[in-house]
């Protein structure tokens, strides 16, 4: 692999010499060296890249001692969540396993406050969020449990996630019977849809 | 023996993010979209170049270079607080991810580049030795210096990798003015001594971009470097 690049090369396209896997940089690479002739040929297999395995969110977030990262806070949390309904969904015990469903649903408000990763971070929380309240006390089924454990799961892998994406994943709750619109909303759409006839 | 260096010592010279993905032809439509999207981020923007394959543009916050490739992002004004440049950044990568249609990065970097400065290069090249960062007897090697004037170093998993440099060398600045501009503007040619950190870190491994948020990979990225050059300068004795 070669440097990060540092930016335009002096004297137009001409690149400078560079180490292999190094991030350029404009203000030229001050470390010249003699160039090796296989650098000019590339040995690259198209769509290689695809069956590499992508990076592990754990790697490339790291937890830093004495720092605050939002990501990081984050990625603890949704653990915590996905390590309670994972035990929910193990247990034998209605009342334990609810107890854990409920302990999860807990730490909702503390991950709608790291919403600021993203657009789509946000709807799937909120999408859970609301989900959990038009239960209105109702236990999940299996089924409703796996698929709130498997999206929690899917935020936790790709927290950046896209709109469309955080859509889809609202829409496989829906799927299961979670309403994932606020009460109100409902109430609101219902109305509408009254005066509508 | 511990290093008479600190890393307060070295002062930022540039900071750059980079990322690398699967060429994008979308590239030879897009520039001027990208270009104008930048715009709304970024006050006067200019362009140093255009080519199908390859454009830069610079404004005050700092140089976008983009690439069939590649783009990257660079600060020849760091300041230690790397929050605005890791938002700076953020905005680039995600404008150009979208209109590129990019879903996986190949690479994403983060390269430090600082300098100690010297009065004369005898001065700086001391300097280097007296870290013992090689770990090598001082001894004329290749008939030629008696310490190494460069000494590189690469950490490399599977996942994440990092270079750090250090290198005692003189820089040149030279800028001829045009010769009817000679009169209001003297041509620049000075020379800088010093003792050059470069650091770079890097994934080796290819990244969605679901998973990264430019923002707050580089804002722990460059204190991660912050942090490990800094116990690399003063002798590694953690």
């Amino acid at each position: 692999m070669s440097d990060t690049g540092t930016g335009v090369p002096p004297g137009g396209l001409r690149e400078s010499p560079r180490l292999p896997d190094e991030t350029v940089t404009s203000v030229g690479n001050p470390f010249e060296s003699t160039p090796l002739p296989a650098r000019a040929i590339t040995f690259e297999v198209q769509g290689a890249l695809a069956l590499a395995p992508v990076i592990n969110i754990e790697r490339l977030y790291e937890a830093v001692p004495g720092t605050s990262s939002q990501m990081v806070r984050a990625l603890e949390v949704l653990k915590h969540v996905i390590e309670l309904l994972g035990e929910a969904k193990k247990s034998d015990n209605p009342i334990e396993a609810d107890t854990l469903i409920q302990s999860a649903n807990l730490a909702l408000p503390k991950l709608f406050s790291y919403r600021s990763i993203g657009d789509g971070f946000g709807i799937v929380i909120n999408s859970l969020h609301y989900a959990f309240t038009n239960l209105r006390g109702m236990p999940l089924t299996e089924e409703q449990l796996n698929v709130i454990w498997r999206v929690l799961r899917e935020l936790r892998e790709r927290p950046v996630l896209s709109v469309e994406q955080a859509v889809q994943c609202a829409e496989e709750l829906e799927e299961r019977g979670l309403e994932v619109d606020p009460p109100d909303l409902g109430d609101l759409l219902d109305e509408f849809s009254i005066g509508d006839k | 023996m511990a290093s008479p260096l600190t890393f307060d010592d070295f002062k930022p010279v540039s900071l750059t993010s980079e990322v690398r993905f699967k060429n994008a032809y979308l590239l030879f439509d897009r520039t001027g979209q990208i270009l104008d999207d930048l715009s709304e981020s970024f006050s006067e923007i200019n362009t140093v170049m255009a080519t199908p394959q390859q454009s830069a543009f610079v404004c005050a916050e700092g140089t976008f270079n983009l690439e069939l490739g590649a783009c990257r992002f660079a600060s020849g004004q760091p300041n230690r607080d790397a929050k605005t440049f890791a938002r700076n950044s953020k905005i680039f990568f995600d404008i150009v991810a979208g209109q590129l249609q990019i879903e996986l990065f190949k690479r994403i970097g983060c390269r430090y580049v600082l300098r100690s400065e010297f009065k004369t290069e005898k001065e700086s090249k001391e300097a280097l030795a007296s870290m013992m960062l090689a770990n090598l007897k001082p001894t004329k090697r290749f008939n030629s210096s008696e310490s190494p004037t460069e000494v590189l170093f690469r950490w490399e998993d599977a996942t994440i990798g990092a270079t750090v440099r250090l290198k005692a060398e003189t820089t040149e600045i030279k800028m001829n003015v045009p010769i009817e501009l000679q009169a209001h503007a003297p041509k620049v040619d000075k020379k800088i001594v010093g003792l050059t950190l470069d650091a770079d870190y890097y994934t080796v491994a290819p990244v969605e971009r679901e998973q990264w948020d430019a923002e707050e990979w580089l804002q722990q990225k460059i204190r991660i470097i912050d942090k490990e050059v800094d116990d690399i300068v003063r002798g590694g004795a953690r």
